[in-house]
This record gives structure tokens, C-alpha cells and sequence, in this order.
């Protein structure tokens, strides 16, 4: 064991009032919560998919608001341009200078609303965001705030106007939620609590951002096993023989399962990881990642479908 | 710990409990049944199934469900049971309850309990729904067993309802809570009691007549064929009509005709002629126990009765010798039967090669029975005499009968109808007027003749084969039914004589065999060449024939283990970086215990994730405790993936004897 344990109680602590907080404005759905907060405890970002309607955008402000962070929201837009992200140099006439104006990146959370909806071309411009943290703008590089989290959202039901993240996008997202409906008594209970206002807009911060770096660096010392790191290479593995896949998982998707399953297992009070965490989140942190070719995709197979079963022919270290 | 409930292990939870019980209901009666019913041998198979079957109810090392090996066994024991079980019984052809099926079905039905008991089942509900009804029938089978003793009738019926409540079990399991369901397992089994009671009472009262329905149902067809052949039993008698509705079915095989392939196969001969009927009837003869000699020289000849109800021997009159297992018996006018029984089983004859020694079966014609060979019936017209003495003529009594031979051949006509003038003696209008007739008239006309020309003479009823099956046999039909005349030559004995145009016998009036109902005959026949063909085995050569594939099935399986067995070990835990030598026997030890406890673990799941998927089978008490077993995980857990310290280790060697017991 490691000195963390003086740390973990606080870590504890923090994630149930964050996961108490997200609660109480999406209900009914405790996995979604969970799989956010361990991108954002593993220093990666989630790409929530689902229909609309299912509080897809919801989940991610009330998120950025239980941080006490500085939270920014773009609508990817079709005609929105890379410079509107990351931002850009603007003349100043008085001394005939440039001046650089930060552009929504350079914040704490950010919401990509829709980010389907834009152009490949402005889709790109968060690669270097997500990726490093960081624009290069005129040259010249600048550091995003700490911590930095990226949400996206995005509606797969829908193909008008709209444009599929390119794999290099799709591949920096830590995990993809998949929201679904509501049971009943959920949407029953979300019925109520919007009757006179937005429980949204009850939320108070219950983090800082300083305690979430702390969680971050927690969630890094947290052990993982020799065998445990070769079963989640050997996953991995899988999918790159598979001949049903034209792509399969990058090093940088077994290392966000990595870090995935290090947060899992410490926000279940855990300070070593098992191998139940990594395949508790396998489906999350590696489905998006791959492709299949178009003759088993035709043929009805799914991304999730493979991953499952590269689970059913690994064997699991005991 | 609180040890996994073994009380109910005779009806092992995996298995629906109405399944369980009849299995007992069964077991109980075969047990009964060997101690009251008398039928020591027999059942001794079923007893030892049964004794193998009750120690399988309490381990819980199973037989993979429906593997190769099952199989095997399967295959093997009906083999065995169709090679050396009870065949058709020399007392005939009898149905329902024939005791000797009845064993067969109970020890197939046992071996069948046992399979099914040391099996694994396929899904935590039990058996299939399919499997469930073929064994329920097999179990039912098997507690029929018991029909003689009073105790099982009682049985029988109550184990029925509970089979049919069993299949109930496998319905879809929606909205049953679990008041209801006592509720109607206990209404289940008083009614089962009560139909029990009842069906008890009722078979007892009505057992004649329900035997005698059946006996009916499956006879009718053979009695109306009987009654149309006009031969057995009923004597013949010069009717109008001869064969009306010739029927294809086959009723013997002559294999071995080297020679001609025609054949006259007598059966029954009569020497008294009044009325319009030939006498003595079958029943009113005194048969005699028949010697069987033995002769080598001659044509071997092997006759293979096709249909049941075969009441006498068939055979030519040149025979020499009869090669059988039965006991025959013959009557004074050479009719040979089995004694107390059906023809069924095949039987070999030798017959004389040339025309010149008459058959030695039929025998000598003693004094007496000359006086009756040659008796001329009182209601035969006088003129007839003349006309055959006339015919005759002189000479030795081989031309004599040939002359009178060929007398009917050439002046008369044939017809299946004949319409006697009114008021006349049939027999004389048909010699005396040239009439058209049948081989009856034929037949009965001859002997008449001979008789009036001084040559003994009878009346024969029988086959006449000719119709081909494959090179060296011949098939008769119930169609090729003829008549014809013996005469008895001094010198050399009883010869047929066929007075019947060429034209009226059955190869020539009746139209031939189509070749789908050849075809389809042959299809029959296979059945019953294949179990001849495995009684000339030695018992050796069928071991090895049973031996071979299974071996042949044995080595591709165990090729197909050892592959699997190699891949499997690249599949394993096994190949990961491993724990300390103690945190590895205790994982060990654990997967033991799993598969001890009848849920071993695959390689491909956590222990956590295995044990929560046991604790969630719906219906069946869990075999683990999982609070406990899953405190032990999380320890194991802790020390194999956390870093080993000794205070973990102690404690899970201490949570790992208390999940031992």
C-alpha cells in the first residue's frame, strides 16, 4: 500500500459529493455519472451520444458547474471556424499591434455541444487541445488552464448536416456514455422536479479545481498489478488481429483504459486495480475506437459486440 | 459456515421435482417388481441401473450433458439390448403388454435414468423440454414394468400425472408465486392418487375386454386376408369364385432355387370329398409328433415366413428333410405345423433333385389310408368314372394320371367364375359338360379321376412360387394361392399333379408385382437381413463391430481433448505473471472447490463476476454461500493485485477453511 491512504478519505469525500450533485439533476442513471467522472478523474475527456432529449447537454453543464471552475459552452455549427475555438490575434490600431484574444478553449470544462454538426476542418482544431492541453496559435504555444476537460456531445441518430468524428477525434475521447431513456420511475421523478424550476439551476459548486488535480494525481499512484496491465494489453491485442476490424485500438486507447481503471478502482475505495475494473469500463473506454469494415458492419455486428468478446477469449488474471 | 442444503439430494434441485420423482416412482417399482413379480432375470438389469442411478443423485461430479461419451454409452447399450434382447417369442404374435418389449423399454429407459442422472444439467431449470418428454415416456415404460404386480398399478398411474405435471413445470415460469404452486402440488398428487385409484379399478374390471379390443385392433387385417385365401383352417369348398381380389401381400421367401425357380409349396391336403367340400378340417385332425431326419444330398431350400398368422409348414412334396429348431408335428395326410404355433421363424429344407424319389417327409401310404386315397365320392355322377376310366386307359399308373392330366388341360377352359348348371353336382357339370373353371375344380376334378382310374389321389391347397427375387429366390404371394391334386405312385411316392392349363395358374392369370412395390419391399426387407445377418455372428465379431467406431469416436475425441487441452493452457491464468507460490495454491484450491461444488469457473470471467452469476440462477438454492466467497475474493483480491502483506494472507487462508467447512 501506498501513502495515499491519508488522501483517500478527502478523495472519497469529493467524488460522492460530485456524484450526489449530478444526481440530483440526472436521474436514474448512476453508470453515466460515474463513467464522466472517471474521465475526468483519469485526465481524459467523454463523448456523450444518445438521441435528444435524454440530457445529454444537461449532464455535461452540470458537471462543469459542480466545479468551480470557469465553464464555456460551444455549439458546433456548421460555419464555425477553427479560429472561434482556440481563438485568434486581433489588430490593435493604437500601437499597431497584435493582440490575442483567448477563444472559449481556455477554460476549466468545456462543452462541445453538437460537435457533429461542424466541419472536419474545425473538428480538428481540438485535436492539439485535447491531446496536449495547449493551442499554438501565430507560432506561438499557450498552455489551457488546469484542469482541463472536454465534453462532447453528439446525436448519432441524425445525418443531416452533420459530419462523423473523424477516428483521430474520436480516439483522444476517453470514454463514450451512452445515455438511454430514463426508466419510468426516473422520468416520473424528472417530472416532478422540473415542475416550477430547473433543479439545474440549484447546483452549487462542490468541488474546486485544486481538489480535482489532487484527485488526478491520486488517481495516478494507484497500483496496477503486472498481470493485470498484460490482460488489458492482451484486450487490446485482440482487436488489432481481428479481421473484422479495419482499425484497431492505439496505445493511447489502452493507456486511457489504463488510467480509466485506476480512476474506477479508487472511486470504489480501492487503491490497487483489479481485473473486474478493467472490464467494467472496456466497453466505454475502447468501443468508439474501433471500426469495423463495411462487410461485418453490414452484417449486423457492433463495435460493443467485439469488445465483449475479446473479453470472452482473454483469459482473466487470478 | 452454513453448508449448501443437502437433504434434497435424491431430487437434486437441478432437475424439476416431478422429473425427480417419477424417476424414484420408477426405481421403487423395478425394485418391487424383482421382488414380487417373479421376474428375477429380467429385471436384474434394471436393478443394477437402478443401483448406479441412487448413488448419482448425491455426487455432484456430473457427466458433461450431452457429450460424445453419453453418447456412446447410448449408442452401446441399444446396440447390445437389439443384438442379444428378447426377439419375437415362439408363442406368437402377441401385443400390449408383451413382457418381453416391455423389459427391453425398462432397461433402455434405465440406462437412459442413469445417463441422465450422472449428466450435467444443460440449463439450471433441468432437462429440455424435449428430452423431458422422451424420457418421461421412457420412465412410463419402465414403471409398466410393473403391470403384474398389484402395488405398481397403483404406481403407474400416480407416476403418470406426475410426469404430465413435470411438463407443466417447464411452461413459462410467469406470475407463479410460490403459495399457488404448493397449493397445486399437493392437489396434484391426492388427484393423482384418486385417477391412480380409479384406473387401478378400472383395468382390473374391464382388463378382457380392453386386452381383447387391442388384440382385435392389430388382428383384423390378418383374419380378413385368411378368410379370403381360402385355405387353414376353413376347408376348401368349390365356390363360384376363386381369389376375387388377388392380394400383393408377401407371405414367404424360397431362397436357394438353383434349379426352376417354380415351386408347388403344399400346406394342407384333404381325402374326403362330399358336399361340395373337401374335408377333414384343420381342427379335427390328430397330429403327431414329426422326426426330424437328417439329409445331406439334395437342394438345400431356406423358406422365411413374411407374415404372421402362418399356421403350417409350406413345403414341395419332393422334400426330404425339414432342418428347424421347433418341435414339428404332421397329420396322416402330411401336414406339418409347428407344435402350439405360428410358423415364424425361417426353416431349411432338402428337397429331392430329381423327379424320380418322391419326398420322404410325407411318408408311406399305409392301408387305411389307400382305402380313403381312393374312395370315389357317392354325389360324383357315375358317368364320370366311365369317362375317367375311358381317359386312362390302360397302362401303369404314372401314364394313367398323366393321360387324365392332360385330358383337363386340353378340353377345358379357365375363368375365376364358374356358375354350376341348376340343380347339378358342380364337380360332375365341370368334367362331364367341358366346362371353364378354377384350379379348385382343376384340382378336384383330378383327383376324382385318378381315384376312378385306381390311383390314390388327394387334394392339395398351398402357393404356387414363381416369381423371381434376386437370382436364387423366389417370393410368394398371397395372390400365387393354388390347388392342385397328389397322386401316389407305387414305387415313388406322393407327385404332384397339376391339372390346371398353364394359362390359369397364378404366374400367368394375375398381373405381376410393380416395381415400386418391389422396391418398397426390398426397403422392408432390410431390417430384418440386417438382424440375420447379425444372429450368424459371432459374438466376438459383433463386440468388434460395436468396438470399432466407438473406439474410432474415442481416439478423434481424445486427439480433439489433448488439442484442446494445449490450447487451453495457452488460455489460462496461467500465463500470466504469477503470484507467490501460497497465493497460488490458494487460488487453486479455490477453483477446486468451485468445481467441487458443480459451478467450476471459465477462464474468461473474474471469480467475483462467476460467483454473482451462480448467486443469480433463479430457482435453485446456491451452492456457495456468497457473502462469504466473496469476502474471501476481495482478500485474495487485496493480495494478489494490492501487494502481499502477512496480515492478508493469514486472512484469506482463514476465510478459505471456513469456506471448506
Amino acid at each position: 500500500m501506498d501513502k495515499d491512504l491519508t488522501t483517500l478519505p478527502t478523495f472519497a469525500e469529493n467524488v460522492a459529493r460530485l456524484e450526489t450533485n449530478l444526481a440530483s439533476v440526472i436521474r436514474g442513471k448512476p453508470e453515466s455519472i460515474r463513467l464522466l467522472l472517471i474521465a475526468l478523474l483519469s485526465r481524459g475527456h467523454a463523448l456523450i451520444e444518445d438521441v435528444p432529449g435524454t440530457g445529454k447537454t444537461t449532464l455535461a453543464k452540470s458537471l462543469a458547474r459542480s466545479i468551480s471552475g470557469i465553464f464555456r459552452r460551444v455549439q458546433f455549427t456548421p460555419d464555425l471556424l477553427p479560429a472561434d475555438i482556440t481563438g485568434s490575434s486581433f489588430y490593435k490600431p493604437q500601437d499597431g499591434s497584435f493582440e490575442f484574444r483567448e477563444g472559449p478553449v481556455f477554460t476549466n470544462v468545456l462543452l462541445a455541444d453538437e460537435i457533429n454538426r461542424t466541419s472536419p476542418r474545425t473538428q480538428s482544431a481540438l485535436l492539439e487541445v485535447m491531446s496536449e492541453s495547449q493551442v499554438t496559435v501565430d507560432g506561438k504555444r499557450r498552455d489551457l488552464p488546469n484542469p482541463f476537460f472536454v465534453v462532447a456531445t453528439q446525436n448519432p441518430a441524425e445525418y443531416h448536416g452533420t459530419y462523423p468524428l473523424p477516428e483521430a477525434q474520436l480516439d483522444r475521447f476517453a470514454v463514450r456514455i451512452s445515455l438511454g431513456y430514463p426508466d419510468r420511475d426516473s422520468e416520473i421523478e424528472v417530472l416532478a422536479n422540473q415542475r416550477d424550476h430547473h433543479p439545474f439551476d440549484d447546483l452549487k459548486p462542490v468541488v474546486s479545481c485544486e481538489q480535482v488535480i489532487g484527485m488526478q494525481d491520486a488517481v495516478k499512484r494507484v497500483r496496477v498489478d503486472p498481470a493485470i496491465a498484460d490482460y488489458l494489453v492482451r484486450l487490446v491485442e485482440f482487436t488489432r488481429g481481428d479481421p473484422r476490424l479495419r482499425l484497431g485500438i492505439s496505445p493511447r486507447g489502452s493507456l486511457s483504459l489504463y488510467r480509466a481503471s485506476q480512476a474506477g478502482a479508487l472511486i470504489r475505495g480501492r487503491e490497487y486495480v483489479t481485473p473486474e475494473d478493467v472490464r467494467e469500463l472496456a466497453v466505454a473506454v475502447l468501443a468508439h475506437r474501433i471500426v469495423l469494415d463495411t462487410k461485418s458492419k453490414y452484417a449486423g455486428q457492433r463495435n460493443e459486440q467485439v469488445i465483449a468478446e475479446a473479453m470472452e477469449k482473454t483469459p482473466v488474471p487470478r | 459456515m452454513p453448508q449448501p442444503s443437502r437433504s434434497s439430494s435424491l431430487t437434486d434441485p437441478r432437475l424439476p421435482w416431478p422429473f425427480a420423482l417419477s424417476g424414484v416412482v420408477a426405481r421403487v417399482a423395478l425394485f418391487f417388481s424383482t421382488r414380487f413379480a417373479g421376474g428375477e432375470r429380467q429385471y436384474a438389469a434394471s436393478l443394477v441401473l437402478a443401483a448406479v442411478l441412487l448413488p448419482s443423485a448425491f455426487v455432484r461430479a456430473r457427466l458433461p450433458g450431452n457429450r460424445v461419451f453419453v453418447w456412446m454409452v447410448r449408442i452401446t447399450v441399444w446396440a447390445v439390448m437389439i443384438a442379444f434382447g428378447p426377439t419375437r417369442r415362439a408363442t406368437g404374435f402377441s401385443i400390449v403388454f408383451e413382457p418381453d418389449y416391455v423389459h427391453l423399454f425398462g432397461a433402455l429407459c434405465g440406462t437412459e435414468l442413469v445417463l441422465r442422472s450422472w449428466t450435467r444439467a444443460a440449463s439450471p431449470r433441468g432437462p429440455s423440454r424435449g428430452e423431458a418428454l422422451l424420457l418421461a415416456a421412457l420412465i412410463f415404460m419402465s414403471a409398466s414394468n410393473t403391470w403384474t404386480s398389484v402395488h405398481m398399478q397403483t404406481l403407474v398411474p400416480v407416476y403418470t400425472v406426475l410426469t404430465i405435471l413435470c411438463l407443466r413445470s417447464f411452461g413459462p415460469a410467469k406470475r407463479t408465486t410460490r403459495a399457488p404452486l404448493v397449493t397445486l402440488r399437493v392437489s396434484a398428487v391426492a388427484l393423482a392418487i384418486l385417477v391412480g385409484f380409479t384406473s387401478v379399478f378400472a383395468v382390473n374390471r374391464y382388463e378382457q375386454k380392453i386386452m381383447s379390443w387391442a388384440v382385435d385392433a392389430f388382428r383384423r387385417e390378418r383374419k380378413r386376408d385368411k378368410a379370403e385365401i381360402g385355405f387353414g383352417t376353413a376347408p376348401p369348398r368349390l365356390s363360384a369364385v376363386f381369389n376375387p381380389q388377388p392380394s400383393m401381400r408377401r407371405v414367404m421367401l424360397v431362397e436357394g432355387t438353383h434349379g426352376t425357380s417354380e415351386r408347388h409349396m403344399r400346406m394342407i391336403a384333404f381325402d374326403t370329398y362330399a358336399d361340395r367340400q373337401w374335408r377333414p378340417v384343420l381342427r379335427e385332425r390328430g397330429f403327431a409328433p414329426l422326426a426330424v431326419s437328417h439329409q445331406d444330398e439334395g437342394e438345400h431350400v431356406r423358406i422365411t415366413p413374411l407374415v404372421d398368422g402362418m399356421e403350417l409348414v409350406a413345403l414341395p412334396v419332393e422334400t426330404l428333410a425339414i432342418e428347424t429348431d421347433e418341435t414339428l408335428e404332421q397329420d396322416a395326410l402330411g401336414t406339418i405345423r409347428v407344435q402350439g404355433a405360428d410358423v415364424q421363424s425361417p426353416y431349411g429344407l432338402v428337397v429331392a433333385t430329381t423327379a424320380d424319389s418322391g419326398g420322404q417327409v410325407l411318408g408311406a401310404l399305409d392301408d387305411a389310408h389307400r382305402s380313403a386315397a381312393l374312395a370315389v365320392p357317392s354325389d360324383v355322377d357315375p358317368k364320370v368314372l366311365e369317362l375317367a376310366r375311358r381317359v386312362a386307359g390302360d397302362g401303369d399308373a404314372s401314364s394313367r394320371v398323366a393321360r387324365i392330366e392332360l385330358h383337363l388341360r386340353s378340353n377345358h377352359a379357365y375363368s375365376l367364375r364358374y356358375e354350376p348348371a341348376a340343380g347339378a353336382e358342380p364337380l360332375s357339370d365341370f368334367i362331364l359338360n367341358g366346362r371353364a373353371a378354377h384350379c379348385q375344380y382343376f384340382a378336384s376334378a383330378a383327383v376324382v379321376m385318378c381315384r376312378a382310374a385306381g390311383v390314390p389321389a388327394r387334394l392339395v391347397t398351398g402357393y404356387y412360387a414363381h416369381e423371381k427375387y434376386g437370382a436364387h429366390a423366389t417370393v410368394v404371394r398371397d395372390r400365387d394361392a393354388h390347388a392342385w391334386a397328389e397322386c401316389w405312385i407305387d414305387g415313388k411316392g406322393w407327385v404332384t399333379v397339376d391339372a390346371t392349363p398353364a394359362a390359369a395358374r397364378p404366374d400367368q392369370a394375375f398381373p405381376e408385382a410393380s416395381g415400386v412395390r418391389r422396391f418398397w419391399e426390398r426397403v422392408q426387407d432390410l431390417p430384418r437381413l440386417a438382424r440375420e445377418w447379425l444372429s450368424s455372428l459371432r459374438p466376438r465379431t459383433i463386440v468388434l463391430i460395436i468396438a470399432a467406431p466407438i473406439a474410432a469416436v474415442a481416439l478423434v475425441s481424445a486427439v480433439r481433448y489433448l488439442r484442446n487441452r494445449k490450447r487451453q493452457s495457452v488460455v489460462t491464468a496461467r500465463t500470466y505473471i504469477q503470484p507467490s507460490a501460497e497465493l497460488q495454491f490458494v487460488a487453486r484450491e479455490f477453483e477446486r472447490w468451485l468445481r467441487r461444488r458443480g459451478v467450476p469457473c471459465a477462464g474468461h470471467v473474474t471469480w467475483r463476476e462467476h460467483v454473482n452469476s451462480v448467486a443469480k440462477r433463479a430457482g435453485t438454492p446456491s451452492p456457495i454461500d456468497l457473502t462469504l466467497v466473496v469476502r474471501f475474493i476481495d482478500a485474495y483480491d487485496a493480495a494478489r493485485f494490492g501487494g502481499v502483506n502477512g496480515q492478508t494472507m493469514s486472512r484469506i487462508l482463514e476465510l478459505a477453511s471456513s469456506l471448506e467447512g
